[in-house]
């Protein structure tokens, strides 16, 4: 009696009734990926583009990089710095290792720009995203930084903080500080141009230059075709070493 | 002689309840495919009427924007772009926050929206944010009384249809327009679908019903089958939940980022609600299937 109690019970709660829904979910989703695999894969690896490896920082916020240096700062007491007789134009020839370089990232803040006699005083971003133009002025992040030996595009909106470009003059002294050194450079030149007028600018220059620009005209109301352009060339400043 | 018809007798026996056995084992087999096709019946159906709910239902989308504060991240985002732009063009930043708290977006969304439901063409209705723009410049440059120039015209269109494009990207929806019309189509060929499954559900759950001699039975293989359709209901949003991927998706905006994972993680819970609907009748089935197996027994 007690026999048949246990097979009956057994019966009742056989382990197919656990199994066999468990089997059925499996083939479920089996037959489902058969049927759809061949269709659905070339979707997926195209879905897999939209995400990242990280969760996505929305913040409006920067980061700031920029420690002041003193002219004669622990960076320089580190470089070699040698004669200044090849370039007239840079009358100290310092050097910064590259490899002593704290790099920006896009968004950063890495510096300032000083204009005295334009009264511009702002900070300097590496990239020009709206972040960047929305706080100071940023360098295009397809040119180079202060120090490298190529050309540096710095952007800037006219009505904030690049206004007092409209008092820019031949001669007049552009000091950039950065994390890594301070530098001067002289404004040669100023001129208009179209938005998209690409001879403003060589970005594939070897020798360093400096070139700041905004729209034109100043004090205008509305979106401008024209971009005013001020041009200066380096007078002092560590050259980054990209040997170290 | 009648050792004979003894064993006669036996052999028969053994043939009749090996013939039994068979045919028992048979029926068995044949009754759990049944129930294998209803618990993938069931499961498709699940499958049909979430995405009933959500996806091709323009109420869910909308629900989901209100409920998660949607319409008031998007105008933040477009009072935030729009005092870059006025930054660039001599506005003052007041000019941009006026003019954004002052305009309806939750309409301009909402028409959005039942555009692509529609299956017109989804595209952003620009008029009205247009002839608003225009209207609050004109009383701008009175209030400031500023002295315009020759170009102001040409300055302003050129900065009215930027702000323009701003307010096209902050609406609009990613890929929404790309689908807008496979979701029309489609939605018409779900509601047949479902109305096939939930016919051949029915006609599973009768063949079970009605061609098993015993109740006990019956609930049994309707029981495996439910029970089936609920782990296979319960699973998929389980295993997307655990990736953790929708939480690193890159979508350009917060606001789009937020409805994006707040629309697929209510898709999800749909199908929890569902998959809980298929758990409450496997309770069900197996509370009756114990109760006439008992009874069965009991005779």
């Amino acid at each position: 009696m007690p026999k048949v109690h246990r097979s009956h019970k057994k019966s009742l709660y056989g382990k197919n009734l656990v199994i066999l829904p468990i089997v059925f979910c499996a083939v479920i989703y089996l037959v489902c990926a058969l049927i759809l695999f061949p269709s659905a894969s070339s979707y997926l690896s195209r879905a897999s583009m939209f995400f990242s490896d990280n969760e996505k920082n929305f913040s409006k916020e920067y980061v700031n990089i920029f420690v002041p240096v003193d002219d004669f700062s622990e960076y320089q007491k580190e470089t070699q710095t040698s004669s200044s007789e090849s370039s007239s134009q840079v009358s100290k020839q310092e050097t910064v290792n590259i490899s002593s370089i704290l790099f920006p990232s896009y968004d950063n803040q890495f510096g300032e720009l000083i204009i005295e006699d334009c009264q511009i005083r702002t900070k300097l971003f590496f990239g020009d995203s709206n972040i960047a133009l929305r706080n100071g002025v940023g360098i295009y992040n397809g040119s180079a930084i202060p120090g490298y030996g190529r050309t540096i595009l710095v952007a800037g909106h006219n009505n904030t903080y690049f206004n007092g470009l409209k008092y820019a003059r031949k001669g007049q002294i552009v000091k950039i500080r950065t994390n890594y050194g301070n530098y001067q450079y002289e404004i040669t030149d100023m001129q208009v141009k179209d938005k998209d007028d690409k001879s403003a600018y060589d970005l594939a220059a070897d020798k360093e230059n400096l070139i700041m620009y905004t729209c034109y005209p100043f004090d205008e109301l509305g979106l401008t075709p024209n971009r005013y352009f001020v041009y200066a060339k380096p007078v002092s400043g560590p050259v980054i070493d990209k040997n170290h | 002689m009648s050792e004979l018809e003894n064993e006669a007798g036996q052999e028969q026996m053994r043939e009749h309840t090996h013939h039994r056995r068979h045919g028992s084992r048979l029926r068995s087999v044949a009754y759990s495919v049944l129930a294998f096709f209803l618990a993938f019946v069931l499961f498709l159906l699940s499958v049909c009427m979430v995405l009933y709910f959500t996806i091709f239902s323009k109420d869910y989308i909308l629900q989901t924007m209100k409920s998660n504060s949607y319409y008031t991240m998007v105008k933040s985002e477009l009072q935030s772009r729009m005092e870059d732009l006025t930054d660039a063009s001599g506005f003052d930043k007041e000019f941009a926050a006026e003019f954004v708290k002052n305009y309806d977006i939750v309409t301009a969304i909402d028409e959005y929206i039942a555009s692509f439901y529609s299956g017109e063409n989804t595209l952003v209705r620009t008029t009205t944010f247009k002839q608003q723009l225009y209207a609050a410049i004109e009383s701008y440059i009175q209030e400031k009384n500023i002295k315009l120039t020759d170009d102001s015209d040409t300055n302003i269109a050129y900065f009215v249809n930027e702000a323009t494009d701003i307010y096209v990207d902050q609406i609009s929806i990613t890929f929404f327009s790309r689908i807008a019309n496979y979701i029309y189509k489609a939605k018409t060929i779900l509601n047949i679908v479902t109305g096939s499954l939930a016919v051949m559900a029915l006609v599973i759950i009768g063949i079970i019903y009605f061609t098993n001699q015993y109740k006990h039975r019956r609930f049994r293989y309707l029981f495996l089958g439910s029970t089936g359709a609920f782990l296979a209901v319960a699973i998929l949003p389980t295993i997307l939940l655990l990736s953790d991927k929708l939480k690193k998706i890159n979508l350009s905006t917060r606001s789009l980022y937020n409805l994006f994972v707040n629309y697929f993680n209510g898709l999800f819970y749909n199908f929890y609600i569902w998959s809980g609907v298929l758990l409450a009748v496997s309770v069900v089935l197996f509370t009756l299937y114990v109760q006439h197996y008992r009874r069965a027994t009991s005779l």
